[in-house]
């Protein structure tokens, strides 16, 4: 029976591999580059729910209960072997990136039209009644303010995001979760690659909670300020 | 492109319908076992001593913050096989799914659990102790029940996804809905038919679900009669 302790030089030796490096990077690229388009993809949804176009809502709406309410398992293989399966072929790669910005989009459009929401009336119409248009008064005024309402369950979704990201080991992209499980099962070491696993995808969580932690400290001693804040304080100034 | 052929989904309906019984069976265990749990550690973690709360503390964060098909293969292959090898037992894919998902899903139990103890108020807290019920007394009918009904949406929420990763499941072998399919179209080669079906299934139970944690977010404030109810019965 194998100890159940993993040591220190056990973990480097495991980890510090050219193989096992690149699925770290691997995770890491496809948590970023997925984040990045479910940022854009649940912003575009959250606009379009709170649109005054009927059929645009609805779109909306669809995309969101559609995306959220069926597995994420699913959706990939339907990316992978169900578009194979009908001639189209795509990169698994890509077809992890688009299973996971679709998915997290759809959480986040609820995240962002709530956090919008958050933002009294009254500023959008008091930016409107300043003569800035509607793009620009969601630019300058709504969105800042939203933001911090945003930042924390846009943090839970990116840590989601991460953890949902070992699912494409299913469909044969060889990120940390792919040598984790090739490690327990071809090397019948389950303990030991656990304790890998855990502490890896510990590290990425902890990374973004942290991150997050910094924009916030950043934002609240005005280090980090949007733009479009500075530039109206300039305006006013 | 080819022609679409979900006639398989007819020709394979015994298969699909098998692995239905067992996504719905298994969710509806792991619902109620996950809850019991869930409730325990959130409670352990909100009202226990410190030592306990914190010990608490570090494993549902711990088990929040690595993905749940990580800590099945873990339970799978690590914690049950030798659990079994000391038993002198075949290992089932079934009860490790069914012990993996309860015990990770009973960490955000807890933690959705611990916000709806944390919105109990002291003024709530001291009424009931004014009343002169014992700590469990107060906790059993005034706590509970109160946490309960205010995390109704949250822990609806909660059980969507875990229906959603039931699928993680077939990983392990577990033939249940996901898996079935995959027999399916491992057959036929129509995987697309197959899988959209499949996403549609889990899609009228998850949604069914949003709807009806709807009905509780805007339905009068059910804590009320909850309460009175409780501390009547």
């Amino acid at each position: 029976m194998e100890h159940a302790l993993v040591t220190a030089a056990d973990f480097f030796r495991t980890v510090v591999r050219e193989d096992f490096l690149a699925a770290i990077g691997m995770t890491v690229f496809l948590s970023l580059v997925s984040g990045f388009f479910a940022i854009l993809a649940g912003f575009l949804s959250a606009f379009m729910g709170m649109s005054a176009i009927r059929p645009l809502r609805w779109l909306s709406s669809v995309y969101i209960e559609l995306f959220r309410n069926t597995p994420l398992l699913i959706q990939l293989y339907i990316y992978y072997k169900g578009l194979q399966s009908i001639g189209i072929i795509l990169d698994p790669v890509i077809c992890g990136i688009l299973g996971l910005s679709l998915y997290t989009g759809a959480y986040l459009s609820e995240v962002f039209r709530s956090g919008l929401l958050s933002v009294p009336a009254n500023q959008l119409d008091a930016g409107l009644a300043m003569g800035l248009s509607r793009f620009e008064a969601y630019g300058l005024i709504l969105i800042p303010q939203a933001f911090r309402v945003i930042l924390p369950p846009l943090c839970n979704q990116m840590i989601n995001l991460t953890k949902n990201s070992s699912l494409v080991a299913f469909i044969t992209v060889e990120d940390i979760f792919y040598m984790v499980y090739k490690g327990a099962v071809d090397e019948f070491q389950p303990m030991k690659y656990f304790v890998i696993g855990a502490m890896l995808y510990v590290t990425l969580t902890l990374t973004i909670a942290a991150v997050t932690q910094l924009l916030d400290w950043l934002i609240d001693r005005r280090i980090l300020r949007f733009p479009a804040i500075a530039s109206v304080q300039e305006v006013a100034a | 492109m080819r022609e679409f052929h979900f006639e398989d989904i007819l020709m394979g309906s015994d298969l699909l319908l098998h692995g239905l019984t067992i996504t719905i069976g298994m969710s509806v265990i792991v619902i109620v076992l996950s809850l019991l749990f869930g409730t325990i550690l959130g409670v352990l973690r909100h009202e226990g001593p410190v030592w306990l709360a914190r010990i608490v503390a570090l494993v549902v964060e711990f088990v929040r913050s690595i993905p749940l098909i990580l800590f099945m293969v873990f339970v799978h292959y690590g914690l049950m096989y030798a659990i079994n090898s000391m038993l002198g037992r075949d290992s089932s894919f079934l009860e490790s799914a069914i012990i993996a998902l309860t015990l990770f899903e009973a960490a955000y139990i807890a933690e959705i659990f611990r916000g709806g103890l944390r919105s109990i108020q002291t003024t709530e807290r001291e009424a009931a102790s004014s009343l002169g019920l014992t700590y469990m007394q107060r906790l059993w009918f005034v706590f509970l029940p109160l946490a309960y009904s205010r995390t109704i949406p949250a822990l609806i929420g909660q059980f969507i996804s875990l229906v959603k990763d039931t699928s993680l499941a077939s990983i392990i072998g577990v033939t249940e809905l996901t898996r079935q399919g995959e027999i399916l179209y491992q057959n036929t080669f129509h995987d697309f038919e197959v899988l959209v079906f499949i996403a549609l299934v889990y899609f009228i139970i998850c949604f069914s679900l949003s709807r009806l944690s709807r009905r509780f977010e805007f339905g009068s404030r059910p804590e009320q009669t909850l309460t009175v109810a409780a501390v009547q019965g």
